[in-house]
């Protein structure tokens, strides 16, 4: 292989003896300006078509865009011109770059201005398709928007053109090309504003042409030859051709071609279907509005909207509402329960009490003069029951460590509760009430009445939110019909879901959940359904603290050495059972809503759905795998969730979190195994096509590529003498026991049968003769001794 | 053919990445896009279809002087790629066989070109000969590939071109030597430089019109009659150059042509008339023609390029005395050693 300064240089081509191709070939030239000039229209279709395509989907912005085109074409020829010689390349790039600096450092408010006039225009369109009130508004110094926008596309058209130069210029490398220009192209796509035909036609255009070109393989002298104008050039390492570098007529022929197919297809297909009335009648994509979501809080609040957690606690905040876009889980413990489990019921454990609803703050408060919010009334009132041997009455002890804050949340209905020394758990002497227990409350115990107003009060302005979703619900009649009409009404038309996305600004939680979103998640469904009760004339509350589900309950670990009868008194539904300790999540953070009746005072009522939207929708996609590695066992769990909710889905995504990391492992395994398989099909497609030289060359080259892993003194050998040589002195100082290969000493026969193994190779290498059958089985079996 | 497949896998995974950005976006741009990438191939190999169909190849020679090349010198063979499509081709593998079929050697190259629109594509291919001989270049097949390169379509073609490549002339080796050592006989020679030795063919009675130089004066008066000497000069005699077509190894070869070459055309510069002889075996006689200027010694050659050559270093003299017994000598051209030699062979 020749270096250096001989690379290049052009050598006659023996065809065979006595005949040659003489290297005169090489000195036929070709027009290379002229095909530079053609990748420089390449790179102006993409860059100008790209610039002209985002811009045309945003209507309202308004530029010169006869200066632009002319500017950027210019602009493209001249980067493309650049590649004509390497001198002018690098002498070329340093000018523009140093002119381009000082352009822009004199006109950067210009382009500053013109930039996020582009970029509020962007978040305008943005704002309308979500229907959502955007604050982050870019300051323009410049206001004159036209001329602003021009010189922003001036000076992102030229980014453009350079860039895109060095990958169509040099490479053609329309793979790049296309995910450089479409991206920022996805987002007026994304929100459904379609461009100008022209300029979709220009962008495929121009993407037509650099596939064609690529295709051709023959529109450019790759980097490491010499920039010059010759036509022909010896290429392939194999199989050698001597193949025209470039062409700039052929170019032209293909190019027009390609471009006519693009520039008769676009308008002929928006003919047949028109983009103005393309989307009539599409219902949406779900998966994408699964993500609109989350773009949607990028828009209100950049990138920061992702990381709101709200505290840890599932998306709770002590009434705060709205303010959380997607709920995410750190699935870190907030609480340590131990409790006896006494029936198959979820347990609440209250920890804030909302009375007053703020509409548009979006905020639930303890309002003065509320009482009774922790149930004491209640709790009082089962006590007596109890002392008095009422037969579905009992007394327990729930232990409660709170591991997360201070905050004390209590079961319902907690009586008194203590604190022992060396202990943090707080003991709370509980009353439960059991599904069984009919007894009334005693009123006396209030102290006063049982609620007042503000326990009923709507606020006027969600009366008109509320009064739609009543005139929606079958015409309850009693309390206990209300209360679950609202909940059938929730489960068949606000389906849940953890993605929400926030409540837009100035609008009210309660209104925005009811008429726009109309899915969401607990304290969604908690709030408004107080404030519907309440409408409805029951007096209502909004709760938050912990759900804990029986589930959980009985996967909770015993507590040793603590006797049930210590911890629970009285009946119990589900006969003796045990001090068991739970661990509670963030993943646990409820919602609820507390209504009062006559007869069980304030006790919690569940409105949250259980069905969810990430379920019905991931149900498509991983019931294979569930059905796959779902055991029996755990799907009779399932129903248990089924009814639980909320829980399920936490449990089905972390599932499917795990899935997936597995699928991903198995597709990363699959694409190695390809990659490995596809080198020994290519391996093994040459091999069967080629000549019974190549054959043995590219088997022994095989093996050659093994020792070079295994030895290292091997991959110093440089040619077949060498490597033969070698291969016989090692072998030869195994069988003699030898440690230095070059002591040792050959025979005869081997020596021969060395040489005769060189000379095949030699022959098979370098050679116009063809190795016969005999030699080629010799130097196999000789092959397969090292193997 | 693997090349291609990683081409279409990657032009397929191209369009399923496109239909998941139109199954998400629903845009009309991506539809637009998706009708273009299915269609767009089809096309393609439509076009490739009928330009395949309607490709032919023709393949001229033109050598730098004249009707005949010369040895060590560069000849052009025109391949013409006709198209009469409006289609092109970025990509056209011509493999080209060029051989010496005087020599038997022959070998391949392989050319990547381009198909203009309704024009084709002229290819010159310069070629050096080494060797004397008939040099042809032809075209068995080409292979086509479409505008997207997806795929490589074959047509065989029946296309050759063909130049004769004469020997070159070696003068200074003519030159310098005498024209004994060029094989010519001692009297040939005195005749050469001016000396006639001529023959006595023959005496006889005076005929009116004789030269009164030719009169045999001495018998002339013994007999009382006048007899003439009819004499033969040497220079009225042709020359019989007799080559050996062996081809043992191809440099014998060679220099037997060179050498036979070049002494003909001197001889024939020098206004001798020469008899070129050879062996032809495919008519199982000798080839006799007669070389009175160079022009005459080209087509001689080139007819004789059309010869097979044979494996013996003496068939065509060892034959001479059978076929052409009256033949007294002639010049022998044969190799030994790796070196061509003429010697006056005597024909018995």
């Amino acid at each position: 292989m020749t270096k250096g300064k001989d690379k290049d240089k052009a050598l006659d081509i023996v065809v065979c003896e006595g005949i040659k191709l003489s290297k005169s070939i090489y000195e036929t030239k070709e027009n290379r300006l002229f095909t530079l000039l053609i990748k420089g229209f390449v790179v102006y279709l993409l860059s100008m078509g790209s610039i002209g395509f985002y811009l045309s989907a945003f209507s309202t912005i308004e530029y010169n865009v006869v200066l632009c085109h002319v500017v950027i074409f210019i602009m493209a020829m001249f980067s493309a011109l650049l590649y004509y010689r390497l001198l002018t390349e690098n002498v070329g790039y340093l000018i523009v770059l140093i002119l381009f600096c000082i352009l822009v450092y004199k006109f950067r408010t210009y382009i500053n201005s013109g930039f996020y006039a582009i970029v509020n225009t962007t978040v305008d369109g943005a704002a309308q398709y979500f229907n959502i009130d955007i604050q982050r508004v870019y300051n323009e110094q410049i206001e004159d928007r036209y001329v602003t926008v021009t010189f922003a596309v001036l000076f992102i058209g030229i980014v453009l053109d350079i860039f895109l130069n060095v990958y169509i210029s040099r490479r053609m490398q329309y793979v790049t090309a296309i995910f450089a220009i479409m991206g920022l192209n996805m987002i007026p796509l994304y929100l459904i504003n379609e461009p100008s035909g022209g300029y979709v036609a220009m962008v495929l255009g121009g993407m037509a042409l650099a596939y064609v070109y690529r295709s051709g393989k023959h529109y450019s002298p790759q980097v490491s030859i010499k920039r010059d104008d010759i036509k022909f050039k010896e290429k392939g390492k194999k199989h050698k051709e001597i193949a025209y570098v470039y062409d700039a007529k052929a170019m032209v022929n293909a190019g027009v071609i390609a471009l006519a197919i693009v520039v008769v297809m676009v308008p002929v297909i928006s003919a047949f279907k028109p983009k103005e009335n393309f989307n009539v009648g599409y219902q949406g994509n779900k998966y994408k509005e699964l993500t609109m979501a989350a773009v949607s809080t990028v828009l209100m609040d950049g990138l920061s909207g992702f990381f709101k957690m709200s505290e840890d606690v599932g998306g709770l905040e002590n009434g705060k509402l709205g303010e959380v876009s997607t709920i995410r889980l750190d699935h870190k413990t907030d609480l340590v329960v131990q409790l006896v489990p006494y029936e198959n019921k979820r347990i609440y454990l209250k920890g804030f009490t909302g009375v007053k609803y703020n509409p548009y703050a979006n905020t639930w408060t303890d309002a003065k003069g509320s009482g009774n919010l922790f149930n004491v009334a209640e709790a009082e009132s089962l006590r007596e029951y109890y002392l008095d041997g009422y037969e579905y009455s009992a007394e327990t002890i729930v232990r409660i460590n709170n591991v997360e804050n201070d905050k004390m949340y209590q079961p319902y209905y907690g009586y008194e509760y203590e604190y022992t020394e060396d202990s943090p758990f707080m003991e709370v002497l509980t009353y439960p009430r059991l599904e069984e227990n009919k007894s009334y409350v005693e009123g006396e115990y209030y102290g006063g009445p049982a609620f007042t107003d503000a326990d009923l009060y709507v606020p006027p302005e969600n009366v008109e939110a509320i009064e739609e979703i009543v005139g929606q619900l079958n015409y309850p009649i009693t309390q206990e019909q209300m209360i679950q009409s609202l909940i059938d009404f929730y489960q068949e038309n606000f389906p849940y879901t953890i993605q929400t996305g926030k409540t837009p600004y100035r609008k009210d939680f309660v209104n925005d959940f009811l008429t726009e979103k109309q899915k969401g998640y607990c304290t969604h469904y908690a709030s408004a359904a107080v404030l519907i009760y309440r409408y409805l004339g029951i007096p209502a509350r909004y709760v938050e603290g912990y759900a804990i589900d029986m589930d959980q309950v009985y996967n909770g670990e015993l507590v040793y050495g603590a006797y049930f009868s210590d911890y629970y008194k009285g009946y119990s539904a589900l006969g003796d059972t045990a001090l068991l300790e739970i661990e509670v999540t963030d993943a646990d953070a409820h919602a609820w809503v507390e209504v009062y009746d006559v007869q069980k005072g304030w006790h919690p009522v569940e409105v949250t759905p259980y069905a969810t939207i990430e379920e019905e929708e991931q149900e498509d996609f991983w019931t294979m795998f569930a059905d796959m590695y779902d055991d029996s066992e755990e799907r009779g769990d399932d129903a248990i969730s089924d009814v639980l909710g909320r829980n399920a889905a936490i449990n089905k995504a972390i599932r499917n979190v795990v899935y997936g990391l597995g699928i991903i492992l198995a597709l990363i395994i699959s694409v190695f195994l390809c990659i490995k398989l596809g080198s020994n099909i290519k391996y093994f497609i040459l091999f069967c096509r080629a000549g019974i030289n190549d054959k043995l060359i590219f088997k022994y080259q095989r093996i050659c590529r093994k020792l070079r892993k295994r030895d290292k003194e091997f991959r110093d050998m440089l040619n077949y003498r060498q490597q033969i040589e070698y291969l016989v002195d090692k072998k030869q100082s195994s069988k003699q026991g030898k440690a230095d290969i070059e002591s040792v000493e050959l025979d005869k026969e081997v020596i021969e049968a060395r040489e005769k193994m060189i000379s095949i190779l030699e022959k098979a290498g370098f050679s116009q003769e063809t190795i016969s059958k005999d030699e080629y089985a010799y130097a196999i079996e000789w092959c397969k001794k090292f193997k | 053919m693997v090349e291609n497949i990683f081409r279409i896998v990657g032009y397929l995974i191209l369009l399923a990445i496109n239909i998941i950005a139109y199954w998400f976006l629903h845009s009309h741009f991506h539809f637009i896009v998706l009708v273009i990438m299915i269609v767009a191939p089809v096309l393609s190999v439509l076009m490739a279809l009928h330009l395949r169909k309607n490709i032919s190849a023709e393949i001229s020679s033109d050598a730098l002087k004249g009707e005949y090349g010369t040895q060590n010198q560069e000849s052009f063979f025109t391949v013409k790629l006709i198209n009469k499509t409006p289609w092109v081709s970025l990509d056209i593998k011509l493999l080209l066989e060029i051989s010496n079929e005087f020599f038997g050697t022959k070998g391949e190259v392989l050319f990547s070109v381009p198909v203009y629109s309704r024009k084709g594509y002229e290819l010159k291919v310069p070629v050096s000969a080494m060797l004397p001989g008939r040099i042809s270049v032809s075209l068995k097949q080409l292979k086509l590939k479409d505008l997207m390169g997806f795929v490589f379509l074959k047509k065989d073609m029946d296309a050759k071109g063909e130049i004769v490549v004469m020997p070159e002339v070696i003068k200074q080796e003519i030159g310098d030597k005498t024209y004994f050592e060029t094989g010519m006989l001692e009297s040939e020679e005195s005749s050469k430089k001016g000396n006639d030795f001529s023959d006595v063919h023959e005496i006889r009675e005076y005929i009116p019109g004789d030269k009164l130089m030719s009169i045999h004066w001495k018998l002339s008066a013994k007999r009382d009659i006048l007899m003439v000497k009819d004499r033969v000069s040497m220079s009225d005699k042709q020359l019989v150059v007799l080559p050996e077509l062996c081809n043992v190894t191809s440099y014998d070869l060679n220099r037997i042509l060179i050498t036979t070459y070049s002494l003909i055309y001197s001889l024939v510069k020098d206004k001798f008339n020469v008899r070129l002889m050879y062996w032809s075996k495919n008519r199982y006689e000798y080839e006799d023609v007669r070389i009175d200027y160079v022009e005459a010694l080209d087509d001689a050659f080139s007819k004789m390029f059309y010869e097979e050559c044979y494996e013996s270093m003496d068939e065509a003299a060892s034959r001479m005395p059978l076929v052409h017994p009256e033949m007294k000598s002639y010049l022998h051209v044969t190799s030994q050693g790796g070196t061509a030699m003429v010697v006056v062979k005597e024909n018995c």
